[in-house]
């Protein structure tokens, strides 16, 4: 069987990853500079994905991207080609490490009969038009979302309180989120 | 946090939008979402994709603690306690009454409404006004452990109502026709 080739990103991967590792130190700066640019935002989405918090999320990419960098200027990176799968080993182990830090941290401020400071994050401005789309889904539809989102509940959680299946609770979320987006899309007169 | 480059070109095995919903919401089996986050870590394309369900997920939560209102859940009360809003609730049985009201300090008022419900996924709620005899019908709101429907409306709208008695109706719609599953009755004050 044929190997499948690179993607051109992965291949744009490796050659940062090749220049980087070979450069005398300080000398490779346009080309980290390139690699945090490619790299930061998925880091930093995998991080939101795991963590459920965008503040844990930015350590997470503080912390994922020195390493990375770190380990390709030491020449560590046996598989410049594999850089991508470096990485997201690497971001596991960060947000392993993240939870860790926060459970002892949790587990101390209880001890102490300290109450840990919730700090939400400052609220994007709601806009007119999602609260007009949002008007037009089903109140079923909306709750589905609302529970998805805000709330942060799966599927089977959602779907025991609501009496409908896992299944159900998944069609119901992918049909009112592209309604969404095709409305969101629509009203601002973008590409749909 | 730098900007996100754009994509080259669109991902020729792009990831269905539902299952990129599906992976952020948590509800993929840990092995496919491994596999998805291999790919994401090679494609902009799909990354970008995964990006907008972010933002639209921020966007509705921000939303939701500002406008939610009709049909609601326990979880998302209990969301928006936590959130340090005030919620004033009543809760009726079928065939109940209750004198109800919007204090100033109110940002929701929650109605729990108590039926018999085993075996309906969702009812319209119906609202009758005697103060100007309109009727408001909300569709597919959804039946709570087929037990209770749970209606929230804004205090700030409700507080600018006259005193009037609203009759609540809980219809189970079906091909066949609709029926009456309970009413009550509020009896509002300003």
């Amino acid at each position: 069987m044929e190997p499948t080739p690179p993607s051109p990103e992965s291949a744009e991967l490796a050659a940062l990853a090749r220049k980087i590792a070979a450069a005398e130190p300080g000398v490779a700066a346009a080309e980290e500079e390139r690699l945090v640019h490619l790299l930061g935002r998925r880091v930093w989405l995998y991080g939101v994905r795991h963590l459920r918090d965008e503040s844990a999320a930015d350590d997470l990419v503080q912390k994922v991207l020195l390493t990375v960098l770190e380990r390709l200027r030491a020449g560590e990176v046996q598989h410049p080609e594999r850089l991508a799968s470096f990485v997201l080993g690497t971001c596991r182990n960060g947000v392993r490490d993240l939870v860790r830090g926060e459970r002892r941290r949790r587990s101390l401020l209880e001890r102490y009969g300290v109450e840990p400071v919730a700090v939400e994050a400052p609220a994007p401005l709601v806009d007119r038009r999602l609260g007009d789309c949002m008007g037009r889904l089903s109140d079923r539809e909306r709750t589905v979302v609302a529970l998805t989102f805000y709330a942060e509940r799966g599927a089977a959680e959602i779907a025991a309180e609501l009496t409908l299946s896992p299944g159900n609770v998944r069609v119901l979320r992918h049909r009112a989120l592209a309604r969404l987006r095709d409305c969101l899309d629509g009203v601002a007169g973008g590409p749909g | 946090m730098s900007s996100f480059p754009p994509a080259a070109s669109p991902c020729p095995a792009a990831v269905p939008w539902a299952r990129l919903v599906d992976y952020w919401s948590g509800d993929l089996e840990t092995a496919a979402a491994e596999r998805l986050e291999e790919h994401l870590f090679t494609c902009a394309a799909c990354t970008r994709r995964l990006a907008d369900i972010h933002r639209l997920g921020r966007a509705v939560g921000a939303w939701a603690r500002r406008g939610l209102r009709g049909g609601i859940s326990p979880t998302l009360l209990e969301r928006l306690r936590r959130q340090r809003l005030r919620v004033r609730e009543y809760t009726l049985e079928a065939g109940g009454s209750v004198r109800c009201s919007a204090g100033p300090e109110d940002d929701l008022v929650v109605l729990r409404l108590g039926a018999d419900l085993a075996g309906i996924e969702h009812v319209d709620v119906e609202f009758r006004y005697s103060h100007t005899g309109e009727i408001e019908r909300t569709a597919e709101v959804p039946v709570i452990r087929g037990r209770e429907v749970l209606f929230a409306e804004r205090a700030d709208l409700l507080r600018t109502l006259p005193a009037h008695e609203a009759t609540v109706r809980l219809l189970a719609v079906a091909d066949e026709g609709e029926r009456v599953v309970a009413r009550y009755t509020l009896h509002h004050s300003p």
